[in-house]
């Protein structure tokens, strides 16, 4: 608990000449809920996608348990243990909900090359499924087209199939969006759960200072692609330079 | 919980239903040489072939999201090795069993390269396959017989070590053959379809940027999915050259690429049954405007274009929700 398990090292990515993320260097340690926030156009998507190989890196290096994978796909960093959700909806729309989450199963259960018997005869999948899907209270709506369902259980399901892979430390870009409180509160209440227990470390980035101030035990700020400011969500809310920056008045 | 038991056991009852027509079909294609000449069952054998380079489409732009125009390729690849070794003097299976694999040693050569790109470069690409195919066709004369290509291709008897011995020189038992094999091969894909990596295909299809990320290389992913679609291309054309007993260039002109995505439209891109539904039609149609008319191109186009606006998700889209019991 408490070791870093993924840093990096000036980190940076240009689009064109436009510096989105310039020369970051942070550090995530095991057990412990950070968050990044910053206005819009911070940098913050970028920095995850530059994390979970969505992007690669123009300078600087992406460090994972003392490995180097800056040059990792984003199929290997999940393999590695690094997996997301993602800020605008990135579901299987057109398979169903089982199916959308059956499929971060099949390589975690090494299924993935298996090509004649169906789906459903693989024990280990189905009763997998069943369980994150219980825990997400989707399990009524298995048979459903993902594409069809509300919007918060489309964000549910897009985390569980963020920590089906059983990873250790999982990006949720702004998790809760689009929610109604009732929704929020059991994603809030299964990160926290899944935090405490220790199987994996949770990133969020989010708009929403509640959840960012109740869930939070380490806070990054970014702003214009640097980080301004890290510490603890107290230290943080009483930050001069973020109080200017990003809040506006002291919360 | 009602709703999914509901749906449950209607799904079971659809399932029946395909089961049903299924056996239906299968029946009437086993029975049909007995009050068939040999002209129908040529024209059957025909479409169960273009039903197979219709899977080999369908398996690439339904269930993992890429349109190939290359597949004649695949299928002149798989023609000529067959009609090569049939030539040579074997027995028909090591001639069926050539023309798969040399056409899938091409798919995998040539998906190394095309399954880094997607949309119009995927199709550009799978395009200039074809017509460079073509083009090896005509002008490697010493070994396809160029323009004449390959012909007097025997229907060589079908054995097995000895165990039997099957003469294939008549329609009715080339037929058999024909459909016992393409049974087997829908079979296996229908088994493919449903398995982990059939769903793999279709979450590429709905979103590659999801598979990456839950640790699933969409490249192999892909070239899995070119390879066996080249296969059942090249199955179709190792099935064409022992009938047609003869093989040109045209076997692999880009057109003939065309015939299976215009069925794959026809029939439904999403659905299994949606192959061979637009095989049948499309056939069909073409062969009796053919009849018709000197202008049977145009008439045929309207046609087509008529019956894809109609039956805008294809005819199984059409008849989807009358099939299936999905609750919305």
């Amino acid at each position: 608990m408490d070791e870093v398990i993924l840093k990096t090292e000036g980190l940076t990515k240009l689009f064109g000449k436009f510096i989105a993320v310039d020369e970051v260097d942070l550090e995530f340690r095991s057990g412990i809920i950070t968050s990044i926030i910053g206005p819009n156009g911070a940098g913050k998507t970028t920095t995850i996608n530059l994390l979970t190989g969505g992007l690669h890196a123009d300078k600087g290096k992406v460090v994972f348990k003392d490995r180097d994978i800056t040059a990792f796909p984003p199929h290997r960093r999940v393999r590695e243990g690094i997996t997301r959700s993602f800020q605008i909806m990135n579901i299987f729309s057109m398979l169903t909900v089982l199916q959308n989450i059956q499929m971060p199963l099949f390589p975690l259960l090494g299924k993935q090359l298996k090509w004649f018997n169906a789906v459903t005869q693989y024990r280990d999948v189905m009763e997998e499924a069943e369980r994150i899907l219980r825990e997400l209270a989707l399990w009524d709506k298995r048979e459903r087209l993902a594409g069809e369902l509300s919007h918060g259980d489309q964000r549910a399901l897009e985390m569980g199939m963020a920590i089906a892979s059983r990873p250790e430390i999982c990006f949720l870009d702004e998790p809760s969006s689009g929610m109604n409180p009732v929704e929020r509160a059991t994603i809030l209440k299964l990160i926290r759960r899944l935090a405490e227990e220790g199987s994996t470390t949770f990133v969020i980035v989010e708009h929403d200072m509640d959840v960012i101030f109740s869930l939070s035990d380490r806070i990054f700020v970014m702003d214009k692609g640097k980080v301004l400011a890290e510490g603890k969500p107290d230290e943080i809310r009483h930050n001069e330079k973020v109080v200017e920056i990003y809040l506006g008045e002291e919360v | 919980m009602t709703e999914q038991k509901d749906t449950a056991a209607l799904n079971a009852k659809s399932r029946s239903y395909r089961l049903l027509w299924l056996g239906a079909l299968v029946v009437f294609l086993f029975i049909l040489p007995i009050f068939s000449g040999d002209y129908f069952l040529y024209m059957v054998m025909r479409m169960v072939i273009l039903c197979l380079l219709s899977y080999s489409v369908n398996l690439l732009l339904g269930y993992t999201g890429l349109l190939s125009f290359g597949q004649a390729g695949f299928y002149a690849c798989g023609a000529y090795a067959c009609g090569k070794v049939l030539l040579a003097g074997t027995s028909l299976l090591p001639g069926v069993i050539a023309g798969i694999l040399v056409a899938a040693i091409a798919s995998i050569i040539l998906g190394v390269f095309c399954v880094r790109h997607t949309a119009i470069y995927f199709a550009m690409i799978t395009l200039a396959f074809g017509m460079m195919i073509y083009s090896l066709a005509e002008k490697w004369v010493s070994f396809t017989g160029g323009d004449d290509g390959l012909f007097g291709i025997p229907r060589a008897p079908l054995n097995c070590f000895y165990l039997f011995n099957i003469n294939m020189e008549t329609t009715s038992a080339y037929y058999y053959f024909v459909i016992v094999v393409s049974l087997i091969a829908v079979y296996i894909l229908y088994r493919i379809l449903n398995s982990p990596l059939g769903l793999i295909f279709q979450g590429i299809r709905d979103s590659e940027t999801r598979v990456s990320f839950v640790g699933i290389s969409v490249k192999n992913s892909r070239l899995i999915s070119f390879t066996i679609a080249g296969m059942y291309g090249g199955l179709g054309g190792a099935l064409f050259a022992p009938l047609e007993q003869t093989i040109t260039p045209a076997t692999s002109h880009w057109i003939t690429s065309a015939d299976p995505i215009i069925a794959t439209l026809l029939g439904g891109m999403y659905s299994f049954g949606g192959p061979i539904v637009g095989s049948v039609i499309y056939f069909l149609v073409k062969d009796i405007v053919v009849r018709l008319t000197m202008n049977w191109m145009l008439i045929l186009g309207i046609i087509i274009i008529l019956l894809v606006l109609t039956f805008r998700g294809g005819v199984m889209g059409a008849l989807r929700p009358y099939l299936s019991a999905r609750v919305r």
